[in-house]
């Protein structure tokens, strides 16, 4: 292999990617395996059993088009054109609910990435998903009555997001688009409100695009998608969070709330079947209906006590950093009170106090989490008021409010972003350590961190009642996380 | 052909939208409670323990159109501080008679001066004093007319269940037969032995307990999970009961006791081998002390006497109670009993070896073998046959006269508790440099020492030695797991012997593990809803009440915990077989409801 | 003094020979550069410099008499000479010398200020939770007496313990206990409650420490692994494992391990208990997970950072070895960071403690403040939680110094201060 052969290989993304999807497909060919067969009774489940075939099919055909792409890559130093029609065969595997190989062929189809193409099929697949998702409660033993209608609009919405992904794989829209496209702009970003984030994003792209004049913006924007939508682990994680945003926000026309907080004492600790996916719990709730609602007081819960924190945070960090001496003792020394106390007892103290609901749950959270974010924050203001660019600007005479919010925190902002994923995640985590310690939101609404400590209870008996929710929680926060590292990649002016 | 199909696929899916049920399909039939007048909104307490209760109890109301707020507090102390601020109109509570009598199980709670009283009914108080004089053959239909007026009549509480007691043993190490599991009385310590007799002298037993800060182990101050096991088993008591809650002197302080005619004289005759322990070098050592009728007077005295400790919390318990003395007269025992038929002196001398000759006042000259024998005379102020139960709670433990004395030299009233130290206080066994362990036990076991993780306890050595009494195993060691998860993952895997306490949704996994034996038996404790009877609707509606004790179907709640829970009717429920059933039925609830709502 | 001095000097015979030595410089100089010389211009330049001289003459006559001057200079000079003087001089000046000391050294000022803040940051704590508590709802007397309790028995409960003092006056008695290390009594089992920390601390102690170096000895070669070996299979693996360790609720990956290395493979016990080494390996491992994931991946990320940083450019320009560089550039700068976020996560382990330890029946401080906040014992919970806000200060405290040393940058702009 010569050094421009491997370069080749090395630079294309393309193959790097195909390489992680076939190492995910094997691994989730692995636990489906582990769930089919039953070492003790030596019999094979029907359902996983099958469930392992098709993704080993799946993994072996992912196998042939990365030797294939390697061949190519080896020979030419590009993929062929055939080589991208076999990976089209994996459009299928969306049936099978991999979104690992569909993404993927999705990928390969166009050759010049881009990212109106790119996002246009996250946007499809997060509305495939949340159909197939909702025509789960088509085994229930009734549907709500916005069900029907609900469903209708769904599927007229992945027609045009069909449409719209044909669309944007043909048309160039790398620089300027013509201005007729606004139009489309402004569908997508109506349909973005149904939940799928992915139409806005489209929908002020092409928006931008169409009648912008001005191509630095343009060029800004190109820059940071194209960096966002070429690391799939990111893109990944984006659909993850989309589609659990989509998912709340559709379930108040497709689920039945009743499922999900009524019990039912005939059908308590059922196993896992169509009707009920996850099965039911103790109480013989659905625990699958559970999860959905519980997305919506995770993610409220999740976001709202980063985003509090923060802006505080953040603000004041800035400040004690900017302006070192009184000011900066000041605030930090009020922070340090905060931050002498650990988040959690401080979280402890204040919902032990004044009661547990959601909004003293998200209080609570923040409050602790303010020094952090102001450390963090402070510590690089410090680090980035010593540049050379700063002390020009000082020199220039600029306002120093200036200085702090266009030279000094935009610089410093990037560590905030990575703590900030961090901490999403971490409060989803400590909601559910407060639900343990039975400081949560009322048991009976359905709250992962809830779900999870009902689950937690059967652990032995029942796993899957505490499976599910933690894979739920866990899918979350690894989402923001390698949202997270995306937009930092993105973000991050020292790698301009 | 385009159109064609589309056409055909526009009908398969019209078709396929037709067999789909919605939910104003099913639920079209049912009556909507909501669309016909507001709906009565109801406030529920309850603690973070009761959660299970409180979600079912919930869903029960709201299926039966009560709008359903719940207010669940974390711990006991913030439960009765939003119970004191009448922030509820039901609280979810649940009690206990840890003396096994149905007095106790009435008294604090249905009379209008009762410690915890839940309403006042002057009709209820006559008959729970009708009762209290009664003897068992009697009570139970005075007892039946009660539940009938507190929970039918009135509905002043709403019954939920009674709870089974379950315990785990470790089946391999422990013999299981000797473990007793009595209903209301704790754990008999004394009785156990290992599978492996050897191991009786070698080894310690490991039992568990949740609650590690011990309030005290001065008997007297204290009466909660934190003690009751441990000042059992460390201080005898006049009478025992046994596994049914019946009263006998077996196991205890008395060889034999007799109610005089008349149910106000209560005698009871003492044994005498049993001294005191004391702990010397951390060692069990016995004092040469004999336990004897000067301290039963003595501790029955302090236990009455509201001010004889600080922080006495179990005074109400024995306020019954008018005089102690101790017998001198022998003629004065030749008094009929409430059978009629035999003297109390008979009844004491049943079954002795030698029959009493002389009754000594100074328990140094007591010598049963010789027939000199101490007798204590309990006299209440009203007839009072279930003050016995009342003894036989570890509360009415006796306690070294001259050792209590000789520790609690401060000055009640002005009792400061950074400088003072008391009998029994828990820092002076903590190991650390405070430890300066003075307790003298009667019972079985002596605490030796004790930490954050585990309490050493040892054999008395001079506890009816030779008797079937006598304790088998020499040491016993009891851990302080708080989660009962945790207590049952230690049980399963060998780091505790016995686990009192089983929850009801764990028996499955005790049952399924070999090595583990699941011991049950029926307690007396039912959880049940007590309203708000100030100043709230449900003060004012016996309808709104009724309405509310019907819509709770007990059934149901049975079903959540896999039928490991008992009806109820009231806190009598698990003592005394009335024979009334409390029937769930919609739509009687709904109907008074309705009648409630017009009322309005 | 000094002018009488003077006149003595002028009328004597040495100033007319002063003049005359001036007068004759004076000639000789106009002389040389061939000007002409003014009589009395001549007269006024002598007549001042010999003014001058014998004002130096006088003085320098008044010092050797004894007579000197005396000005505060003069005479501190001469008494620090004096040993004794030096001695003595430290009963009042005691703190004035600790002053100059502290402020001498710009380090050792920067720790001091720090340490005042200290003090200052517990006493707030203080104020702080006891405040918090104090007008919580619940009610300690109900909760320790129990369902039987009357309330008489509860008001003499609140009497005893000074529950039915004002806010001001408990505040007053709290914040004095903690100063004076005397915590008194809790509420339930009249315990002492210095000893109780100190009995329960260590264990809190041990552990975090041993979840810290764990982190620590397994984060950053990972961390600078993954950075060394960008985008490969170890790096994408690693990095992946981290970020599941950062995803799993502490107490659900406890109760998952006692399920599996407890109940059915029985390697490990599921319950703490003391001397038994084996039981604290559990714990460790839960508590450390987060830790140790954060770490790997500050660790990838800071190195990351650093190495498009120019010097280590030039520093690979001169032809050093690659992995010097790495290890003497780019990870010497990286540790800033790493510092900070462990720095950071400590206190949070402390109070992520309190679920590892409840989970695997630990008592430790973090779930004794647990269960007495329950009740609330107030003097218990404020005993707990100051400490840990001391040991948290600490910490902090050790972190800002690391970052003076480490941080040439940052150390600089502290001695310009």
């Amino acid at each position: 292999m010569t050094a421009q052969q491997d370069f080749a290989l090395k630079r294309s993304q393309e193959y790097k990617h195909a390489l992680f999807v076939l190492v995910i497909s094997i691994a989730l060919v692995l636990v489906f395996l582990v769930n089919a067969f039953d070492v003790t009774e030596g019999t094979w489940n029907k359902v996983w059993g099958s469930l392992t075939i098709a993704y080993l099919v799946i993994a072996c055909w992912q196998a042939i088009i990365l030797f294939c792409m390697k061949r190519d890559l080896l020979n030419t130093g590009d993929i062929q054109k055939r080589t991208r029609l076999m990976s089209a065969v994996n459009l299928l595997t969306i049936l099978v609910g991999n979104v690992f190989t569909t993404t993927f062929a999705f990928r390969m189809l166009r050759r010049k990435a881009s990212i109106e193409y790119t996002i246009s099929y996250y946007m499809l697949l997060t509305q495939l998903l949340i159909v197939s998702v909702s025509l789960l409660n088509l085994f229930k033993p009734y549907v709500s009555d916005m069900f029907l209608l609900t469903m209708a609009v769904f599927i007229l919405l992945i027609i045009f997001d069909v449409v719209a992904v044909v669309i944007f794989g043909k048309v160039d829209t790398d620089r300027q688009i013509k201005p007729a496209f606004k139009w489309l702009g402004i569908a997508l970003i109506i349909t973005g409100f149904s939940g799928n984030i992915f139409g806005c994003i489209l929908g002020y792209s092409v928006l931008l695009k169409s009648t912008n004049r001005d191509m630095s913006t343009i060029e800004k924007w190109n820059k940071i998608w194209s960096k966002i939508t070429k690391n799939f682990t990111a893109m990944l994680g984006l659909l993850f969070v989309i589609f659990t945003f989509a998912i709340s926000i559709a379930s108040y026309g497709t689920f039945v709330y009743e499922f999900a907080v009524e019990n039912n004492y005939e059908s308590m600790l059922l196993e896992p079947s169509l009707a009920n996916p996850f099965g039911t719990d103790n109480f013989g709730r659905d625990v699958f209906s559970r999860i959905i609602y519980g997305a919506r007081i995770s993610l409220i819960v999740g976001v709202v006590s980063t985003l509090i924190p923060l802006v505080i945070g953040g603000f004041l960090g800035a400040i004690a950093g900017y302006y070192n001496k009184s000011i900066d003792n000041v605030i930090m020394r009020i922070l340090d009170v905060l931050y002498a106390v650990p988040g959690i007892l401080l979280a402890i103290a204040i919902i032990a106090a004044f009661g547990a609901n959601t909004v003293n749950l998200i209080i609570a959270l923040s409050v602790g989490s303010i020094p952090t974010y102001a450390r963090t924050m402070r510590a690089n203001v410090m680090m980035v008021s010593n540049l050379e660019f700063v002390e020009a600007a000082k020199a220039l005479g600029e306002a120093d409010w200036k200085i702090i919010f266009k030279q000094v925190v935009p610089n410093s902002f990037a560590p905030m972003i990575v703590k900030a994923t961090l901490t999403i995640g971490g409060a989803v985590i400590a909601t559910s350590s407060l639900s343990f310690l039975g400081l949560g939101v009322e048991p009976h609404i359905p709250e992962w961190g809830n779900i999870l400590k009902v689950g937690s209870m059967y652990l032995e008996t029942n796993p899957y009642l505490a499976i599910f929710p933690g894979i739920a929680i866990i899918l979350l926060v690894l989402s923001f996380n390698f949202l997270g590292d995306g937009l930092r990649d993105a973000l991050d002016p020292k790698l301009d | 052909m385009k159109k064609r199909l589309v056409l055909f696929l526009a009908a398969v899916v019209l078709v396929l939208a037709g067999c789909v049920n919605t939910k104003s399909d099913v639920k079209k039939d049912e009556s909507k409670p909501s669309s016909e007048t507001k709906n009565t909104s109801i406030e529920i307490l309850g603690m973070s323990t009761g959660e299970d209760d409180l979600n079912i109890l919930r869903d029960q109301l709201t299926k039966n159109g009560f709008n359903v707020k719940l207010n669940i507090q974390p711990d006991y102390g913030s439960f009765t501080a939003q119970k004191d601020a009448g922030n509820y109109d039901l609280a979810l509570t649940g009690w206990t008679t840890v003396t096994g009598n149905p007095d106790y199980a009435v008294r604090s709670l249905f009379t209008s001066d009762g410690d915890n009283t839940l309403f006042a009914d002057e009709e209820a108080d006559k008959l729970v004093e009708k009762a209290s004089t009664q003897l068992k053959e009697e009570y139970t239909q005075t007892y039946k007319d009660l539940e009938q007026l507190v929970v039918f009549d009135k509905a002043y509480i709403v019954p939920l269940y009674t709870s089974y007691k379950a315990q785990g043993v470790n089946n391999q190490v422990i013999d299981e037969k000797t473990l007793r599991l009595p209903k209301s009385r704790a754990a008999v310590w004394e009785a156990i032995s290992f599978k492996d007799k050897a191991k009786n002298a070698t080894q310690p037993l490991l039992a568990q307990q949740g609650i590690s800060a011990l309030t005290s182990l001065d008997p007297i101050k204290g009466n909660d999970g934190s003690i009751n096991t441990l000042n059992t088993n460390m201080y005898v008591r006049l009478v025992n009961l046994t596994d049914d809650d019946e009263v006998v002197s077996d196991g205890s302080l008395s060889l034999n006791h007799a109610i005089a005619d008349g149910s106000k004289d209560y005698y009871f005759l003492l044994r005498d081998d049993i001294h005191f322990a004391s702990v010397k070098d951390k060692k069990a050592a016995d004092s040469g002390e004999r336990v004897g009728a000067e301290d039963v007077k003595f501790s029955l005295d302090r236990a009455k006497d509201k001010n004889s400790v600080p922080d006495h919390r179990t005074y109400s318990l024995h306020e019954s109670m008018k005089d102690i003395s101790i017998v001198s007269d022998l003629k004065e025992l030749d008094v009929k009993t409430t059978d009629g038929q035999s003297t109390v002196r008979e009844q004491l001398e049943k079954g002795l070896d030698k029959k009493i000759s002389t009754l000594v006042t100074d328990k140094t000259k007591a010598n049963n073998g010789s027939g000199a024998y101490q007798i204590v005379k309990v006299t209440t102020e009203k007839p009072f046959p279930q003050v016995l139960n009342y003894l036989a709670h570890q509360s009415a433990g006796i306690v070294s006269k001259k050792q209590v004395e000789s520790i609690n030299t401060y000055d009640v009233a002005k009792y400061d508790v950074n400088k003072d130290i008391a009998y029994g206080d828990q820092k002076t066994i903590t190991e650390g440099k405070d430890y300066n362990n003075a307790l003298y036990a009667s019972g079985p076991y002596i605490l030796v020492s004790k930490n954050d993780y585990e309490a050493k306890f040892v054999k008395n050595p001079a506890y009816m030695k030779g008797t079937e009494y006598e304790p088998k195993i020499s040491a016993i060691t009891v851990k302080f797991i708080q989660d009962p998860e945790s207590a049952l993952s230690a049980l399963r895997n060998g780091e505790i012997h016995i686990l009192n306490g089983v929850p009801e949704s764990k028996y499955d996994i005790v049952k399924k593990d070999d090595k583990l034996t699941l011991q049950q038996n029926k307690s007396n404790g039912v959880a049940y809803l007590a309203f708000n009877m100030k100043d709230r609707d449900v003060s004012k509606s016996v309808a709104l009440r009724q309405s509310i004790l019907y819509s709770i179907n007990q059934e149901e709640i049975k079903n959540f915990y896999q039928g490991n829970k008992m009806n109820a009717v009231s806190t009598l429920s698990p003592l005394v077989e009335t024979g009334l059933k409390l029937e769930a039925d919609n739509n009687k609830a709904k109907e008074l409801l309705k009648e409630y709502q017009s009322e309005k | 003094m000094l002018h009488e001095h003077m006149e003595k000097i002028k009328k004597s015979s040495t100033y007319s020979e002063l003049i005359h030595r001036y007068e004759e410089q004076y000639r000789s100089k106009k002389l040389y550069f061939n000007e002409s010389i003014s009589e009395q211009e001549m007269q006024g330049e002598a007549t001042k410099l010999a003014n001058e001289r014998v004002l130096k003459m006088a003085q320098a006559e008044l010092e050797t008499t004894d007579q000197s001057n005396t000005n505060y200079q003069h005479f501190f000079a001469k008494c620090l000479q004096n040993r004794n003087f030096v001695i003595v001089s430290f009963i009042p000046g005691i703190l004035m010398y600790l002053f100059l000391m502290i402020y001498a050294r710009p380090l050792v000022r920067y720790i001091f200020e720090r340490l005042v803040m200290t003090v200052f940051v517990i006493i707030s704590v203080t104020i702080f939770v006891f405040s918090i508590l104090h007008f919580s709802p619940a009610d300690p007397a109900a909760n320790i007496l129990g369902e039987s309790a009357t309330a008489e028995q509860r008001a003499e409960f609140d009497h005893r313990y000074g529950l039915d003092q004002s806010y001001w006056v408990q505040l007053w008695d709290a914040t004095k206990g903690i100063l004076t290390l005397d915590l008194g009594y809790s509420y339930t089992g009249n315990e002492d409650v210095m000893a109780s920390i100190a009995n329960k601390f260590p264990v809190t102690l041990t552990i975090a420490f041993w979840s810290l170096l764990m982190a620590i000895v397994i984060a950053i070669p990972v961390g600078m692994i993954s950075a060394a070996k960008t985008n490969s299979f170890w790096d994408y693996s690693f990095m992946f494992i981290a970020l599941i360790g950062l995803s799993i609720p502490n107490f659900w990956q406890g109760l998952v391990f006692i399920l599996n290395f407890s109940i059915k493979w029985h390697i490990l016990p599921a319950t703490y208990s003391p001397g038994d080494w084996l039981s604290i390996i559990m714990p460790v491992i839960v508590l450390g997970t987060g830790l140790t994931a954060s770490i790997a991946r500050m660790t990838r990320s800071s190195i990351l950072e650093v190495v498009n940083e120019e010097y280590i450019v030039t520093a690979k320009a001169k032809g050093l070895k690659p992995s010097r560089v790495f290890i003497n550039h780019a990870l010497r700068n990286a540790i800033i960071p790493i510092i900070t976020i462990i720095g950071l996560q400590f206190g949070g382990m402390l109070g992520g403690a309190a679920v590892t330890e409840k989970v695997f029946n630990i008592s430790g401080l973090g779930s004794y403040i647990v269960d007495k906040q329950f009740v609330p014992d107030i003097p218990s919970i404020l005993g707990g939680v100051v400490y840990i806000a001391i040991t948290i200060s600490i910490v902090n405290l050790a972190v800002d110094i690391l970052y003076a040393f480490l941080n040439p940058r940052i150390r600089s702009q502290m001695k310009n201060t």
